[in-house]
């Protein structure tokens, strides 16, 4: 199983990047389940969702607990670190880590500004993280992921793979 | 063929679809919201409405299952205290069709004014409820309570909290959804407009009717491996079942379906067989209070009281109830930024509504209401927010108290529909000297920009006030400030010269709604003094303070150039970048 936080701010694409998650570990065959917050919590404020792939009839994380954690931004990542278990990753969308060490793996990327310059729409950090998790995990398997996603737009694939990439290479 | 991953109130809706459901009616609010988008989702063809409010879809559901049909009804837990009249009266009087009412909790609360339990209201009520632990069980117990609720001719609640709402989890199913069930009314006064006599003979079948019920939906007792027990529903029983399995605590599991009503039978055997029981349920004790010994909960203390249940406090609970040593977890030594709060969008018309109410009546009192302009308390423009339609009779009532003060109260558009004009209807007659500004952004933003009725083409607000008997009305374009300004201070002038309600009506639509971008972005000029007014009284996301230049700085991003900044700016030091 593996279980963890996306975290970031309400608009930032959050709730999306959970639902990308969700539905290709679906498409591998394994077990999803996600928690997510909306409503009143969703215009600006911190936003995080819960997820576990494998198994679990909850998507809740207890303290300590969190294979990993995806974070948009470096504030809401040291907000949700202590889910994050002992040798978990922690995959920031920023490459400012300051004041942010412990017992664990960081893979930080300036997601938001590569898909910007190198994709040339913001949009696609989302893909780019997306490819940062999938390179993480041995339990999930990369090409399967990617020949569920070919009726993807090129662009989005490239955007993923860029992320495989970057995951494996930090 | 469905497949997918599915949100809780995605499920409930195809659940619905799948048993036969004709007609579906629903207020938003979260976390219930996608429950009736999602069914418009699944069965276009079928018949779908936004009510004005819960009361309203409440009655109308129970109109059609009454005359033999399948409904279903969804809104939020504080929902469910403006729909509770029907509610009491049809758990009496029973449907012939079927009749499912899904109200939505919010332990926490994340997005409500209380952490209520819509079960006790099925207690109260005598309505069967049922307590779904994630989405897919969601879907199961839909499904059990359209069964039941045709079987046993009874309205039956579906009680998810908001982690089974706005969870996610993958299902398919070949399930073909059942016809729309359509029924036609067969007169029947002693049980349709039964007088009291008749009252008394219903409730009393009714009470035979769920004794029955009860003992054909007992919980099914596991086989025994421990002597203590955790008898759990809802999210509760979920997060319980994954920490006992992850951590081998020493309990067996027992998952109530539905809570109330709970068969006596099974509370007895419970009792008997396990030296030790903990009962997991959000957020009253419901299930707990049929328990009278060897029991732990929230009757015990052993369970707060408040707040959302969590992974780890159950782990907490059952572990000091199994006397296994509790592990402190200390998080990872890093000082914790206190969480973002949510505001007003960059460019939303609300904010210099609230912000030409300052400058209109700064010893003003401002009386609020429930959706996104609740957050006009970042500018100190809400003093009170009590529940939907509150703000207008707080309004009469406050000037009452205090006389001597201007009142303006904020209402929006949907919320003025729903319980509003009641309240501004009683201001006339009542004779209350207050300004009522209605913030019409054209959509219920808060919830996921449902319509509103105005928009229909059949109703103003400005024809709803003349109705209501409101003789001063005026309409605004928020992005002006001085014309709102001025209209504020003409409004309070009328309605203490002439006794009687003012509106103000500020119009502006919803810029997250309409993805609103000026090609122009505002920009601080030189002549800034960081006087913090634009970023801390205006209050605007776009702009923060910049500490090396001691000015402040707009984020360009951010800004979607509705300019009212520049109108906000005391030393003109805020221009146009083109």
């Amino acid at each position: 199983m593996i279980k963890g936080v996306i975290c970031g701010k309400g608009g930032q694409g959050v709730i999306t990047l959970n639902a990308m998650i969700g539905t290709l570990a679906s498409g591998l065959g394994l077990s999803a389940i996600s928690a997510e917050t909306h409503g009143m919590a969703m215009r600006g404020g911190s936003v995080a969702t819960y997820i576990k792939i494998g198994e679990g009839q909850s998507a809740s994380v207890a303290l300590g607990d969190g294979d990993f954690i995806i974070s948009l931004t470096r504030d809401e990542a040291l907000r949700n670190l202590p889910y994050l278990r002992r040798g978990g990753v922690l995959i920031l969308d920023t490459e400012d880590k300051t004041a942010i060490e412990g017992d664990f793996r960081i893979i930080s990327l300036d997601a938001t500004g590569t898909a910007n310059e190198k994709f040339g729409n913001k949009i696609l950090a989302g893909q780019i993280l997306l490819g940062a998790f999938l390179g993480c995990f041995r339990g999930l398997d990369v090409d399967k992921a990617l020949e569920i996603l070919k009726n993807a737009p090129k662009i989005n694939i490239d955007a993923v793979k860029y992320g495989v990439e970057n995951a494996q290479t930090v | 063929m469905v497949k997918g991953f599915f949100l809780g109130n995605e499920l409930m809706a195809l659940a619905a679809y799948h048993a036969g459901v004709k007609s579906a009616y629903a207020y938003p609010g979260t976390p219930s919201s996608e429950i009736l988008s999602s069914f418009m989702h699944f069965a276009p063809e079928r018949y779908s409405q936004w009510s004005l409010n819960e009361k309203i879809a409440l009655e109308l559901a129970a109109g059609e299952a009454v005359s033999g049909s399948y409904t279903l009804c969804a809104m939020k837990m504080v929902g469910l205290n403006v729909a509770a009249d029907p509610l009491f009266s049809v758990a009496y009087t029973g449907v012939e069709g079927a009749m499912v009412l899904v109200s939505a909790d919010d332990p926490g609360p994340y997005s409500s004014q209380t952490e209520q339990d819509s079960r006790m209201y099925a207690v109260s009520a005598k309505m069967p409820v049922f307590d779904p632990c994630n989405p897919v069980d969601a879907y199961r117990l839909t499904l059990k309570a359209y069964e039941i609720s045709a079987r046993y001719q009874l309205p039956v609640m579906v009680r998810p909290v908001m982690r089974v709402c706005h969870s996610r989890q993958n299902f398919s199913t070949d399930t073909e959804p059942a016809p729309a069930i359509k029924g036609s009314f067969i007169k029947d006064t002693s049980r349709w407009a039964a007088t009291p006599k008749f009252r008394r003979m219903l409730h009393e079948k009714l009470n035979r009717t769920l004794e029955i019920l009860a003992a054909e939906n007992a919980p099914k007792m596991p086989e025994k491996k421990h002597d203590m027990a955790v008898i759990a529903s809802g999210y509760a029983y979920a997060m319980a079942h994954d920490v006992i399995e992850s951590l081998e605590l020493p309990f067996d599991i027992i998952k109530v379906d539905m809570p109330f009503p709970l068969d006596k039978q099974f509370v007895i055997e419970a009792e008997m067989v396990y030296d030790k029981i903990v009962v997991l349920e959000e957020t009253f004790p419901v299930i707990e209070r049929n328990f009278t010994i060897k029991t732990d909960g929230r009757l015990t203390g052993l369970i707060p009281s408040e707040g959302e249940l969590t992974a780890d406090i159950i782990e907490n609970c059952l572990k000091k109830t199994a006397g296994i040593p509790i592990d402190e977890k200390t998080d990872s030594g890093f000082g914790s930024p206190a969480p973002l709060k949510p505001r007003l969008c960059a460019g939303c018309g609300h904010r210099p509504a609230f912000y030409a109410m300052k400058l209109a009546a700064p010893d003003g009192i401002y009386p609020g209401d429930i959706g996104c302009y609740t957050l006009g308390i970042n500018l100190n423009a809400v003093d009170t927010c009590i529940c939907m339609g509150a703000s207008i009779t707080f309004a009469e009532s406050m000037k009452r108290s205090n006389p001597d003060k201007p009142v303006i109260c904020t209402i929006g558009d949907s919320t003025f529909f729903h319980t509003g004009v009641s309240g501004l209807t009683n201001a006339v007659l009542n004779k209350a000297p207050i300004v009522v500004a209605v913030l019409d952004n054209e959509t219920t933003a808060m919830t996921g920009f449902q319509p509103v009725p105005h928009m229909s083409g059949l109703i103003s607000i400005e024809e709803a006030c003349k109705g209501a008997g409101v003789k001063n009305i005026v309409t605004v374009d928020p992005y002006n400030l001085l014309k709102s300004v001025n209209a504020l201070r003409e409004a309070l002038e009328y309605a203490h010269e002439n006794n009687a309600p003012a509106v103000v009506i500020f119009r502006k639509e919803c810029v997250t709604k309409t993805r609103y971008k000026n090609k122009k972005t505002a920009v601080i000029l030189d002549n800034c003094i960081d006087c913090t007014i634009c970023y801390d009284w205006f209050e605007c996301p776009a702009i923060s303070r910049s500490r090396p230049k001691h000015m402040a700085e707009i984020d360009e991003s951010a800004c979607v150039g509705c300019m009212v900044c520049l109108q906000v700016c005391p030393n003109k030091a805020i221009g146009v970048r083109k």
